[in-house]
């Protein structure tokens, strides 16, 4: 298996403007380096602030690096080429309500991604939304519904229609479970594991919860204050983990679960 | 299975236009300004037609003639007459055209202008945008009607620059809503959804952040359509505008100030007139925007 996506000493600095010269250059991740291989699943995993959004993003393409590149089957990304980028790689956003455009219907939002990215006919892109929806459960009927007008699962399975409408090679979420009740997370994972197999899409996510991680992830990276401090296949991890985070990161549950048995018995 | 899709759905969405109309039908208070406003707007179109006379023709026999509600008036000039025996129904028909067609032409050139510079200079980043910013902040700091002031002392008093003068005061306010408002949309994760899916620019500021914002623009323009009522009135009435044969409605006010106690009715009705235009454009706008908001949030 050759690697799919390779992520080569990419990096982000923010810069503030405190006064009139010297604008604060703060860094939200210093240079990493890695890479994903075709069908494999990779959990970013760390703090809040650790950088794990920041990593979705900049493969993503939704903000620029600062330095490095990003290189998907050997060919140079440009950053700022979202064509490119959008056919081969998707993005699901956190918060499912505020990646959809209120004003526009779900159909025409989907539509939108075939329009700029495929030359079919008008008749061929609506077929291709409906045949869409119904790969993520919804029904063709929902073509011609606001937003609004969805529960919060089916919004979550409108930003996975539009992740794997253009049918990429890779599809990042940016912790996008965290908030959906635990029996929608569990059939929007499955939702995803299935299209996986059938579609053989390599998927990169950020996530809180280590259930999740164990459940779903191939391999493992995690991140602390902008750093890669391992990444290893799951397994591995589990394991062995060679820093306490990892340790504290991927216990954290059974930890709590330890915890209420003792207060319980006392 | 022939279209089982309308076993378990029978809902129709209605459209855009027709749930907004929904939403405002159920406000007492819209529903009224838009009766108001529609007839304001039916009584400037047809005044040519439903006017009982030309608006300057002279009757001397019948000078400072009361309303024909009056106990001295006569059915044949239903608002009365002026001091120099000119119907008052036709001159307030006709000064319609003055007092709201002309202001409605000014605001429709102001908002082309001011919302295509201000989706511009939103679109836009860095130096570009912050110095545009600050000047518009220098230009609305002068109120309109000032502004308005200056530009006609300069240019001199009379309608067409009158119509410049409101123009080019109305445009700053418009570069400056329209630009906020695309400001704040341009990094929310919608917009930058829709720029991962590879829209062009010219898509992504006309379908996808354009109908967010119609609420701001909705607002600016019944605004902007009352203020420039307004200014218009306020110079014909300061006797910079229109100049006095035309039956402008600010004009007609400064006129009928001598005789106020004499006959009333020749301030009173144009400036009734004038009340009701801006109270209805107010209320529609206000209706307006509310409906539009809570179409997005759900009924």
């Amino acid at each position: 298996m050759t690697d799919l996506l390779e992520v080569r000493n990419i990096s982000k600095y923010y810069s503030y403007k405190n006064g009139w010269l010297t604008p604060q250059r703060v860094c939200a991740l210093e240079p990493i380096s890695f890479s994903v291989k075709r069908g494999e699943t990779i959990a970013i995993m760390g703090e809040t602030g650790s950088g794990k959004s920041t990593i979705a993003k900049l493969i993503s393409g939704a903000e620029v690096p600062s330095s490095g590149e990003i290189f998907l089957n050997g060919e140079l990304l440009d950053p700022n080429n979202h064509q490119q980028r959008c056919r081969e790689i998707r993005m699901i956003f956190q918060d499912s309500l505020r990646s959809l455009n209120p004003q526009l219907t779900i159909g025409k939002q989907l539509l939108e991604s075939l329009l700029f990215n495929t030359k079919w006919s008008a008749a061929e892109q609506q077929e291709h939304v409906y045949v869409t929806l119904q790969k993520v459960g919804l029904l063709p009927d929902h073509f011609d519904f606001y937003p609004h007008m969805l529960s919060s699962g089916q919004q979550q399975r409108v930003c996975i229609a539009r992740a794997i409408i253009l049918e990429p090679q890779i599809i990042v979420a940016d912790e996008a479970f965290a908030a959906l009740d635990p029996s929608i997370r569990a059939q929007i994972i499955n939702l995803i594991l299935d299209l996986q197999e059938d579609m053989g899409i390599s998927f990169i996510f950020a996530s809180h919860s280590p259930e999740i991680v164990k459940h779903v992830a191939d391999k493992i990276l995690i991140m602390h204050r902008g750093k890669m401090i391992e990444f290893d296949s799951t397994q591995a991890l589990l394991t062995n983990p060679k820093q306490q985070l990892t340790k504290m990161l991927l216990q954290s549950e059974q930890l709590n679960k330890a915890l209420k048995h003792t207060t319980t018995q006392e | 299975m022939p279209n089982n899709r309308s076993i378990y759905y029978q809902y129709r969405e209605p459209s855009p236009l027709r749930s907004l109309w929904l939403h405002m039908s159920t406000n007492p208070f819209a529903v009224a300004a838009i009766y108001i406003f529609s007839f304001m707007l039916l009584a400037m179109i047809l005044s040519p037609l439903v006017a009982p006379y030309s608006p300057d023709a002279q009757f001397t026999d019948v000078i400072s003639q009361p309303p024909a509600w009056h106990d001295e008036g006569q059915i044949r000039f239903l608002f009365g007459t002026d001091d120099l025996g000119r119907d008052l129904l036709s001159r307030v028909l006709a000064g319609a055209v003055y007092s709201l067609g002309y202001p409605l032409m000014a605001t429709a050139v102001a908002a082309l202008i001011g919302i295509t510079i201000g989706a511009w200079a939103g679109m836009s980043r860095g130096v570009q945008s912050s110095t545009l910013n600050h000047l518009l902040d220098v230009v609305l700091s002068i109120p309109s009607l000032l502004l308005a002031l200056v530009i006609i002392a300069i240019l001199g008093p009379a309608l067409h620059n009158v119509m410049i003068a409101i123009t080019l005061v109305l445009i700053p306010q418009f570069i400056h809503s329209v630009h906020n408002a695309f400001y704040e949309e341009r990094n929310k994760e919608y917009v930058i959804a829709s720029k991962l899916n590879g829209c062009s620019r010219w898509y992504l500021l006309t379908r996808v952040i354009f109908p967010n914002i119609t609420t701001v623009v909705v607002m600016q323009v019944t605004f902007a359509l009352s203020t420039a009522i307004l200014d218009i009135a306020a110079l014909g009435f300061l006797g910079l505008g229109v100049q006095a044969p035309a039956p402008e409605w600010g004009t007609m006010l400064a006129r009928s100030l001598d005789q106020v106690y004499l006959v009333p009715w020749t301030m009173i009705l144009p400036g009734l007139a004038l009340f009701l235009t801006v109270l209805s454009i107010n209320v529609l706008g206000d209706s307006l925007r509310a409906a539009i908001q809570e179409r997005v949030r759900g009924t």
